[in-house]
């Protein structure tokens, strides 16, 4: 029981106790709808968050995620959106543009930061801006809607009551638990987050592995963005803005420090349901969306605050303990 | 000696090369740059439009001295518009109004500042998440709606001459030129930004000098909102969303280096001005609005490229 | 055994290692045979680390080479030298905190279970305890590393090192933070590979423990070798006054005044490196504060400058007690406390600005009342600055980055005299100096404790502070273990260094 205790981060408490509070009282909180509402709007935020997970664990930062996804959104909603009876082909190359498109920009985001070691935030920033600027023109500012059913159910049909996105989002983060909590390059990714300096001296590609987690970041937001546009059969040149500021909550409060190299990916997915859930109940409890948006704000300062301090607390506590035994 | 000579001249006046050169190139390629009409056009850029962008830039040259970025800027800019908004429908009083908006700047910066210096959160972090708060706040105060009643005496005041603005964001380069190189927290700036333990150890508190430096930007970017709103005739919560990147990519256009310590109201003014014309001669090319978004991003990357070359050849 | 049969391992042949005005590696030539513990010993400065870190792959040498085994070694990287066979264990700990022991030790060498390149936990945890019980350790490899003591981490170091196929293995002070229990199981350790032919380069200072372990000795001093001995054949005072061995040259200016009134007491002062250290300075003296690296003398001057945070003691500066609630370096300054860092780079100056910007940097507020900046008072400034100190330089506007260390030197030093200081704090002044600039920089200290200042001097450099200072603490561990008085017959480099060792302490 205590092993518990200790492997669930300090954040997660206070957001669980929000949720309790919602549970409490707000109205139909907990009934099987709401609750499959709450997954199913988790879902693709999950998957991206997956992919800024592997970036903070690694000690740095992917502010193109939204960017990439809304970009990713509306060149596969143009490509599909003109047929109208879509073959099973035809819905698979719309999800392979899309993911394609994600990747060209975690390939750019790659080269630049790994190989040529420009200054991260400033390259992800800078494509977020370019990603936005060519939804704009391929959507000259309009709205893309109204696609074909079977397009729409790759997210929306319901197994056994639960929307086949959510089984996506389950299947990925199988798949990226594995990679970063079993494989040798998860091992990696966290000694690069860890030290990159030690990382380095003691044989680790460190350029190789930061252009593979930047790659996989491109292709899963890639892959959010169709999902995105599947799920609302909606696309517009803004339709994923601040994703990637909800998907940095998501991960502090799953575990994950900015200083890299600490926490996992299962943090990641529990944290963005425990979002998810708390903004739903906000919605349930009748606040504007605009009091929405302060208050996510303020919730994800306060976490980021939190996170922060309480991890300089930690080593200078953990400094004056190691030189005291010494 | 002569090449060194050359050498150095060219990587000293090239930001202002460019600038002509993009002039010339617009002159040339596009019918309507150099017609009579577009004279008047150019004076329009320098005193109508380039005020703003100038401002913004300085705001943005200041953070960057000090090794950090402010991403809060379009937020900042659209509440403190809502601020205006609010005051002069209440009072109808422009002086309240732009005082209002100082210290609402001031307020934001402050915020910024302390999040930065007193919390120890990364620049970047701490001014991407006011972005999100200090917008909502804007969204929350007015919603989806707008403010035009700013009563009979507001828009006259700014918009009477054309040189107002002109003149106001001379005056506030002029000032800051001042406080960074003849003053000595001006001096205190540099030194945080090129080395902060080496300050620090010299006597200097950076953690003041970042506070105050920082609710400076806030004020700048204040004094902006008014200007903006003036112009624009109506205070609204959602403007402001290409604010940032204009911002950064004019105070690296202009030379300011990326990595910190180095830059001025030189630098910021040049390339505002290049990016004004820049944005203006893609408009009379016919250049889509969006693509523009898309060359501001290419600008600042190409910017970064450009910094890391040099300073290899310097090596 | 006749030394025919006698292998030699690593040759070292002739290697340079040159800094901007020292040499940190002189002409240096070394055989390292098969099987065997060669101990190298000197003091801070010596070129101990440097030379080592060019065997390890970390740094290349100017000039000289190197045969392994016979063929050119000349490892491009830290890689290379793995790929050899070397390996080496670092004075300063290099470890990933928030990870396991067995993730730290077999970091980039996972051992993988199947083509997915799936990680085998179980066998790495395995591997890693194995290698801990050979150690004696009581550990267990899932332990993270935070939770571990200072000498347990430092163990993981070892076994980090030992864990690998080491034909050479080079220790870097890997006893200084360790039990007599740990250092006992590094020596088995120790004792083991070389019964296996593993080569082991050992450098240290704790003098007891060499003699035990060592199979040869090489003593460095100023980057040259000295000489190389069998261990059998040499005694510990032979030892210890080869290392130091140098004649105090007349490089140092110290004129004779008589010390004035108190300027400094610290009282049982305490933070997180250094326990109840109990110094004062009066007005015209130079303190010296010897010790090893890591003895904790950085720690105790920054603290004293309000760098770093104080938990118990006093300090009372000119008389006026100093509140240790919000002392910031500023206020230290604002008191007329300098202090001029060891990492002139880092901490010292402003690389990119002139030399002008420079010297102005700690006293812009003193300088100009009014806070706006007077050109002509500025150049005035530097220009005193440059001819007090005699800095090379053709014109004020210089950029700093571009002089010489003794100069950048200078310019620190400058920086501190445009306002009045009643005490300066130097920590290894002449550090990656060369001797003609050192020279000048001796008469400028000796001129500013001349005009009534006092100095602490933290020193690694024996010699120097034998030829400058008054008296001479010296710091061990965290705490002051004795004091050595000019004019007494205590005051020589062997009596200070074995109180620096631990090989005796006095009251």
């Amino acid at each position: 029981m205590n092993d518990i205790f200790k492997k669930i981060p300090g954040l997660m408490w206070g957001s669980l106790l929000m949720i309790l509070f919602f549970v409490i009282f707000a109205p139909n909180y907990t009934n099987q709808r709401n609750i499959i509402n709450i997954l199913q709007n988790s879902a693709i935020i999950i998957i991206v968050s997956m992919g800024m997970g592997i970036t903070i664990l690694s000690g740095q930062i992917d502010m193109s995620i939204g960017g990439v996804m809304t970009a990713s959104a509306v060149i596969s909603a143009m490509y599909i959106a003109h047929i109208q009876e879509p073959t099973v082909t035809d819905i698979l190359s719309t999800f392979l543009i899309g993911i394609g498109v994600g990747g060209v920009f975690g390939f750019l985001n790659g080269l630049l930061i790994a190989k040529y070691k420009f200054n991260y935030w400033l390259v992800t920033f800078a494509m977020m801006s370019i990603a936005y600027g060519i939804a704009q023109v391929v959507t000259q500012g309009k709205v893309i809607s109204g696609f074909s059913k079977s397009f729409r159910n790759v997210t929306t049909f319901s197994l056994g009551n639960i929307p086949m996105v959510v089984y996506i989002a389950v299947l990925v983060s199988l798949f990226m638990f594995f990679l970063t909590y079993k494989t040798k390059f998860g091992m990696h990714i966290y000694a690069v987050g860890a030290s990159e300096k030690c990382a380095a001296q003691s044989g680790i590609r460190v350029d190789k592995v930061r252009f593979v987690i930047y790659l996989l970041s491109g292709l899963l937001s890639g892959f959010g963005g169709v999902l995105l546009v599947s799920k609302t059969n909606f696309a517009s040149a803004n339709v994923a803005s601040g994703q990637e500021f909800t998907a940095m909550a998501n991960v502090i409060i799953g575990g994950i420090s900015f200083d890299g190299g600490k926490g996992g990916l299962l943090g990641a997915f529990a944290g963005s349901i425990i979002l998810t859930a708390i903004l739903n109940g906000l919605q349930l409890m009748g606040l504007s969306n605009y009091w929405q948006q302060v208050f996510t704000g303020i919730f994800i300062l306060m976490i980021i605050i939190i996170d922060v301090v309480s991890q300089r607390v930690k080593k200078t506590k953990n400094t004056r303990r190691v030189y005291k035994n010494a | 000696m002569l090449k060194t000579t050359i050498h150095k001249n060219l990587n000293k006046h090239s930001r202002l090369l460019l600038l002509i050169a993009l002039f010339i190139f617009f002159s040339i390629f596009t019918d309507s740059f150099w017609s009579p009409t577009n004279w008047s056009n150019f004076a329009n850029i320098i005193l109508q439009q380039a005020p703003f962008t100038v401002l913004l830039s300085l705001s943005m040259t200041i953070s960057i001295i000090l090794k950090g970025f402010d991403l809060s800027m379009g937020a900042d800019i659209a509440l403190v518009s809502c601020v205006v908004g609010f005051v002069l429908r209440a009072t109808h009083s422009p002086l309240l109004a732009i005082l209002a908006a100082v210290g609402m700047g001031a307020l934001i910066g402050m915020g910024n500042g302390v999040l930065i210096t007193k919390v120890g959160i990364q620049p970047f972090i701490a001014t991407y998440s006011m972005n999100w708060i200090v917008r909502g706040v804007a969204l929350v105060l007015l919603g989806g709606s707008q403010i035009y009643d700013f009563g009979p005496t507001f828009r006259p005041l700014f918009l009477q001459s054309q040189y107002t603005f002109f003149i106001i964001s001379a005056l506030i380069c002029v000032f800051f030129e001042f406080v960074l190189s003849k003053t000595v927290f001006g001096k205190y700036i540099y030194a945080v930004g090129t080395n902060k333990d080496a300050a620090e150890l010299s006597g200097i508190n950076p953690k003041f000098v970042q506070f105050a430096a920082w609710t400076l930007c806030g004020v700048i970017l204040g004094i902006d909102a008014v200007m903006y709103t003036a112009n624009l005739g109506v205070a609204e919560p959602v403007i402001g969303d290409s604010f940032v990147m204009t911002a950064i990519a004019a105070s690296l256009i202009g030379g300011t280096s990326i990595s910190g310590g180095a830059g001025g109201v030189y630098n910021a003014v040049v390339g505002a001005l290049i990016l004004v014309v820049l944005t203006n001669g893609m408009i009379h090319l016919g250049v889509p609005s969006a693509w523009q978004q898309v060359v501001v991003g290419c600008v600042i990357i190409l910017s970064v490229c450009f910094e890391h070359l040099m300073n290899r050849k310097r090596d | 055994m006749s030394s025919e049969q006698h292998e030699n391992l690593l040759s070292i042949q002739r290697v340079t290692k040159l800094y901007p005005g020292i040499k940190a590696v002189n002409d240096l030539s070394l055989d390292i045979r098969r099987g065997e513990i060669h101990i190298i010993v000197g003091e801070n400065g010596a070129g101990k680390s440097t030379l080592v870190k060019i065997i390890a792959g970390l740094i290349r040498q100017n000039s000289g080479d190197m045969l392994f085994e016979g063929a050119n070694y000349s490892p491009a990287s830290v890689l290379d030298a793995q790929k050899a066979g070397i390996n080496m264990i670092h004075q300063e700990l290099n470890l990933m905190q928030d990870r396991t022991v067995a993730q730290n030790v077999f970091v980039s060498r996972e051992p993988i279970k199947n083509r997915l390149h799936v990680v085998d936990t179980k066998k790495m945890n395995s591997d890693c305890n194995k290698i801990l019980k050979e150690l004696g350790l009581d550990f267990d490899a899932s332990m993270l590393i935070k939770d571990l003591s200072i000498a347990q981490q430092q163990m993981v170091e070892v076994a980090k090192a030992v864990s690998r196929e080491n034909k050479l293995l080079i220790m870097d002070e890997p006893t200084s933070s360790l039990t007599q229990k740990e250092i006992d199981h590094l020596f088995t350790i120790t004792r083991l590979l070389k019964s296996q032919g593993t080569s082991i380069i050992y450098i240290s200072h704790r003098m007891q423990e060499l003699m035990e372990i060592g199979d040869r000795i090489t003593v460095m001093r100023d980057g040259a070798l000295i000489a190389t001995k069998d261990i059998a054949e040499i005694s510990m005072p032979e030892i210890i006054k080869m290392m130091v061995g140098r004649k105090i040259e007349n490089v140092y200016s110290r004129t004779k005044t008589t010390a004035g009134r108190e300027v400094l007491s610290v009282t049982n002062l305490t933070g997180l490196r250094f326990r109840n250290v109990s110094i004062n300075a009066r007005e015209g003296e130079i303190i010296g504060i010897a010790g090893l690296i890591g003895a904790g003398r950085t720690e105790f001057a920054k603290a004293i400058y309000g760098k770093d945070p104080i938990e118990n003691g006093e300090i009372v500066f000119c008389g006026k007690k100093i509140s240790k609630r919000n002392y910031i370096t500023k206020n230290a300054v604002d008191f007329g406390i300098s202090f001029i860092p060891e990492d002139r780079k880092a901490e010292g100056f402003f690389t990119g600005m002139s030399i002008k910007t420079n010297m102005m940097e700690a006293s812009w507020r003193f300088l100009f009342r009014n806070r706006i900046i007077k050109n002509g008072i500025m150049n005035k400034m530097a220009e005193n600055g440059v001819t007090r100190l005699s800095i090379a330089t053709p014109t004020i506007d210089k950029n700093v980055s571009e002089l010489s260390g003794g100069n950048q030197q200078k310019v620190i030093i400058a920086k501190w005299l445009v306002h009045e200081s009643k005490l300066f704090i130097f920590d290894e002044p002449t550090r990656g100096i060369d001797v003609g600039a050192r020279a000048e920089i001796y008469s400028v200290i000796d001129a500013l404790a001349m005009k009534g200042g006092a100095i602490l001097m933290i020193s690694s450099d024996l010699p120097e502070l034998l030829g400058m200072a008054d008296r001479i603490y010296v710091m061990k561990d965290g705490e002051v273990c004795g004091e050595v008085c000019r004019d007494t017959p205590d005051f020589t480099q062997e009596k200070v260094l074995s109180i620096a060792i631990g090989e005796t302490k006095t009251a």
